[in-house]
């Protein structure tokens, strides 16, 4: 039975979780919590002995980490740590395996032999070989100890925090599993996806967007905003790209949302089409949360509403989210060339001509807007 | 521009510095680095700043100490970072700070920062960082870490419309190091103690020679 990853989203990629024996890589850039992938697996196998490697804080710490979820206690009833910190502050540690100095790795080593061989624990937790690794030379013989762990059967999984892209690729070589967590950080705003770029056997990679929360890592449907001034083609566009879609209209209008739902290489996004009235302001102050970005539709024919598009915009930067204009309704004679618009609007933002009566462009513009959300604006 | 708050240094570099900029804070141990931030943080205040005050090396009630404004400001549109007090434990406290498991946690710092400014960023708003110390960092942790650090650091601060100070012990660390680190950022300010004056010099900002400042 593989050790389930506690992410139901993440185990589909990984085809039931972890396997026996296999070392896992996490890789996360600065700012995103490793740990909670580490402290999801353990709680999702409560009946598995595990060891927690623990040595950038004292183990104290990551009890108390783990309080600050509502994971069921007893789900970390199996678990004991290693502890290779606090004798390196010269502070005697209270666990049961500790290096007994832990500024020589072969002490180090040694606390993990001890644990390995008394408790027998199916999943090995290191945190950090990013830690290890900038300590000591080769992480301190920590690699090859993990390649002597798997052959018992250990499934060992590494928290690495990637300060250095080139140091991560290299670690990422000596494992079975490679997970990549990032966040795009924009001033308020912090939206985290995690990938599965190795696995033993064929899969196919995804962006998948989490969040941790009180409850641990969850994977949620990002939600793409789809404004523009009156009559612009909103309706029109969500219905065009969507596999589901309803409206709520009164009079040609609509007064409430749409709403629709597509997927795009891997990742689905839910689309929230709004009034072009004050309502947008509004939504976005309820929805910036869990908002990854936002198109925004005008009618090309009718500059006359480009102003009204320009204050929309101007929300939406307060709130630094990413945007693309789809410059609608381009297949009538009157309307302007995207090139224009762009002009127009006075802003570096990626216009794309579209035409939500046949949808033409449509899906080109969200590409390019989901896109640019995962790159981080690259 | 951003004003230091320190009148006669403020006057010598056109008004203040960039905003959106990253700061060294460098001199010897004495020489009243610390003086220099909070008065940099206090004029965040005056100004209407959001302020993040990272601290490895005292607790922030001792810094709350040191200037009564700092404590009206804290958890207002202040928030301290504290890296010093976590071996106290689980010791109850109804502070807002928020907590890292010391100076070697550096990702839990990052965390931490991420945090501090959701908590504080308001569109628009300037906003005033310090790290006291960049020296307690190195302490703990691999040099070359720290670079990465700073880098990575500096510029996610910049990109939340930060200017941020970084104090560092002048003669803690290897010239190299500090060469390095002096490389890393867009401004450095020296200050030295000389029979209880206190002197300051900014040579990327114009003022390269030693100038006395008062109202620390």
């Amino acid at each position: 039975m593989p050790f389930s990853s506690g992410i139901p989203k993440l185990d589909e990629h990984l085809s039931g979780g972890f396997l026996e024996g296999k070392s896992a890589l996490i890789i996360t850039t600065p700012g995103i919590d490793g740990r909670a992938f580490a402290y999801q697996v353990i709680q999702a196998n409560p009946s598995a002995q595990s060891a927690y490697f623990i040595e950038n804080t004292f183990p104290e710490q990551i009890r108390k980490d783990i309080r600050r979820y509502i994971f069921p206690e007893a789900a970390f009833k199996k678990m004991v740590f290693i502890d290779a910190f606090s004798t390196a502050l010269g502070l005697p540690s209270t666990e049961t395996f500790a290096a007994r100095d832990a500024t020589k790795p072969k002490s180090i080593l040694d606390a993990v032999d001890a644990a390995a061989r008394e408790t027998r624990p199916g999943l090995l937790v290191i945190d950090s070989l990013s830690g290890m690794d900038a300590k000591y030379a080769f992480a301190g013989g920590l690699l090859e100890k993990i390649d002597e762990l798997k052959k018992n059967g250990v499934t060992v999984l590494c928290l690495f925090t990637s300060w250095d892209e080139n140091e991560s690729a290299r670690i990422a070589e000596h494992f079975d599993y490679v997970i990549e967590a990032r966040s795009v950080e924009d001033r308020m705003l912090s939206r985290s996806f995690f990938k599965v770029v190795k696995a033993p056997g064929k899969f196919v990679g995804t962006v998948i967007p989490f969040r941790i929360g009180f409850d641990g890592i969850a994977v949620y449907v990002p939600k793409v905003i789809i404004t523009g001034p009156f009559h612009a083609g909103k309706s029109t566009f969500i219905h065009k790209i969507s596999t589901k879609a309803v409206s709520v209209n009164r009079m040609g209008t609509t007064i409430a949302l749409d709403h629709g739902y597509v997927e795009h290489s891997g990742l689905s996004v839910d689309l929230f089409g709004t009034p072009g009235q004050e309502r947008f302001e509004f939504m976005l102050d309820i929805l910036n949360k869990d908002a990854f970005g936002v198109v925004l539709v005008v009618d090309s024919t009718k500059p006359e509403t480009f102003a009204r598009a320009k204050e929309m915009l101007a929300h939406v930067s307060r709130y630094s989210l990413p945007y693309v204009v789809a410059a609608n309704k381009q297949d009538e004679k009157s309307a302007l060339r995207p090139e224009k618009i762009k002009e127009l609007l006075g802003l570096d933002a990626d216009v794309v001509g579209t035409v939500a009566l046949t949808g033409e462009g449509c899906m080109e513009a969200l590409k390019l807007l989901i896109d640019k959300i995962v790159e981080g604006g690259k | 521009m951003i004003r230091t708050g320190i009148p006669d240094l403020d006057s010598s570099i056109g008004g203040g510095l960039k905003e959106k900029s990253n700061v060294l804070v460098i001199g010897p141990p004495g020489a009243e680095k610390v003086r220099l931030a909070l008065r940099f943080i206090e004029s965040g205040a005056e100004d209407g700043d959001g302020a993040v005050y990272i601290t490895t090396d005292s607790a922030p009630a001792e810094l709350e100490e040191k200037s009564r404004k700092i404590s009206e400001l804290a958890n207002k549109d202040l928030v301290f970072i504290d890296c010093y007090s976590w071996t106290l434990g689980a010791q109850q406290t109804t502070r807002k700070d928020i907590i890292v498991p010391g100076p070697s946690a550096l990702n839990d710092l990052s965390i931490g920062i991420a945090q501090a400014m959701q908590r504080i960023f308001k569109p628009e708003k300037k906003l005033r960082v310090v790290v006291q110390s960049l020296s307690t960092l190195l302490l703990y942790n691999n040099p070359e870490v720290i670079y990465r650090f700073t880098q990575i650091t500096g510029a996610r601060l910049k990109n939340s419309n930060a200017a941020t100070l970084f104090l560092i012990e002048e003669g803690m660390h290897d010239e190299k190091v500090v060469t390095t680190i002096k490389h890393l950022v867009d401004a450095v300010i020296e200050v030295k103690n000389e029979n209880g004056k206190v002197l300051v010099r900014a040579p990327m900002n114009g003022l390269t020679q030693w100038k006395e400042i008062s109202g620390l």
